[in-house]
């Protein structure tokens, strides 16, 4: 289906919720993959300031995560031109796009919907040196470097302060304290943040329903690829979600059926596919945001080039050009 | 179907079409992305010191950092 077809599904859900609905896509195309970022924002911006103050918004929303802090300033956006913000979630939905979910009045998931935990990993300039690329340095997850101490502490029933210390020396010693000062700065960062946005809905939860949480997304699944089904979300964690009725369900996802397939999410992103000659050009879309006022997508714009070598040929791509563009 | 998805720029439309290169590529595909920013943070410092566009060497008395916290971009290169 094209845009119009995608304007029908979008207005139909608009109409069954008594709301305006905007769609926002970060693509987990293979080799173009595309994440949650503050560049976004003014995107979304341009949307909000056509449709107008509106008495519900509903943000249908597809994605893997990205980075943490947007969708603090995503929601506060959202809340900027409408008292009740809600998050539709046909399918993935994960860490920062979890994290916005929390900020919602109502999170509506369909059967396929999944949310993620809030335990992200951190770069920064005194991570461990990616042995691959000397640029580039290897994220520590946060809940690893706490896990780490807990195993010290609880399994191997080691309790003294000197033993401790010792732990944290060795720990020390293969990443930089100052990292190490940056996971814990991110750990506090990232509960304030699930706090905060909690904060944000119109009908505040109990303090002990929101600490349970904000517990659970961060450190109680154990694992970064947990996925949350909308029973979980409810009866195990208490999240604000309500169960997409079967009408509404089918028009959520065929939405993101086509959104998936405008977007080619299932098919790698091969450069030997489009290949044709010495060199050839190329833009491949790989996000987008579209309302019934307008469509943008992310763009990589390159080149592909060929280097045949006596053991096999390789192949370049070079990625010259990034960003948003407006189609609508 | 949008005109952006997976266009060829190379293909003009009033040109005979170009047959796919069927060759099979038995080495790598290397993912570059050009005029990725940088920045240099300093060890004493911690903070940036200057972005700019790395094209290759080093950079002398701090570490490079690639400069893509604001980007939704996420290639992996």
């Amino acid at each position: 289906m094209a845009r119009p077809q995608r304007l029908e599904l979008m207005k139909s859900i608009g109409q069954k919720r008594g709301s305006v609905v905007i769609s926002y896509v970060t693509g987990d195309r293979e080799n173009v993959s595309t994440r949650i970022a503050p560049d976004v924002v003014r995107i979304i911006f341009r949307h909000l300031k056509i449709i107008g103050s509106r008495p519900q918004i509903d943000l249908f929303l597809y994605t893997r995560g990205g980075d943490v802090l947007t969708p603090w300033r995503l929601v506060n956006l959202f809340r900027e031109f409408t008292d009740r913000f809600c998050v539709l979630v046909p399918f993935r939905a994960y860490s920062a796009g979890t994290l916005l979910c929390l900020g919602a009045d109502e999170i509506v998931m369909g059967k396929m919907g999944e949310l993620g935990p809030i335990d992200p990993s951190v770069v920064n300039a005194f991570n461990p040196q990616d042995p691959a690329n000397a640029c580039a340095r290897l994220p520590v997850n946060i809940e690893d470097v706490y896990s780490y101490m807990a195993l010290i502490a609880e399994k191997m029933g080691i309790h003294n302060e000197e033993a401790m210390a010792r732990a944290f020396m060795v720990l020390s010693e293969k990443i930089h304290p100052l990292a190490l000062g940056n996971v814990h700065r991110n750990w506090m960062l990232i509960r304030s943040l699930a706090n905060k946005m909690l904060g944000l809905r119109s009908g505040r939860l109990a303090d002990e329903q929101e600490q349970n949480i904000v517990d659970y997304l961060t450190e109680k699944l154990y694992a970064h690829n947990h996925m949350i089904a909308r029973r979980e979300a409810v009866e195990e964690i208490g999240l604000p979600v309500v169960y997409a009725a079967d009408e509404l369900d089918d028009l959520m996802w065929d939405l993101h059926e086509d959104l998936a397939n405008e977007l080619k999410l299932r098919d790698p992103f091969n450069p030997s596919d489009i290949y044709r000659g010495e060199r050839t050009e190329f833009e491949v879309a790989s996000g987008i945001v579209e309302s019934e006022f307008g469509t943008d997508y992310y763009i990589f714009s390159g080149a592909v080039e060929r280097k045949d070598y006596s053991d096999g040929g390789q192949i370049n791509v070079n990625i010259n050009k990034q960003g948003w563009c407006t189609a609508i | 179907m949008s005109d952006y998805n997976t266009r060829n720029l190379s293909q003009k439309s009033d040109e005979p079409v170009v047959e796919k290169d069927e060759r099979i590529v038995t080495g790598r595909i290397n993912f570059n992305i050009v005029g990725r920013k940088y920045y240099v943070v300093s060890e004493s410092s911690g903070l940036p010191a200057a972005d700019f566009l790395y094209s290759g060497g080093n950079a002398r008395g701090g570490v490079i950092v690639q400069r893509d916290w604001d980007n939704s971009g996420d290639i992996k290169v």
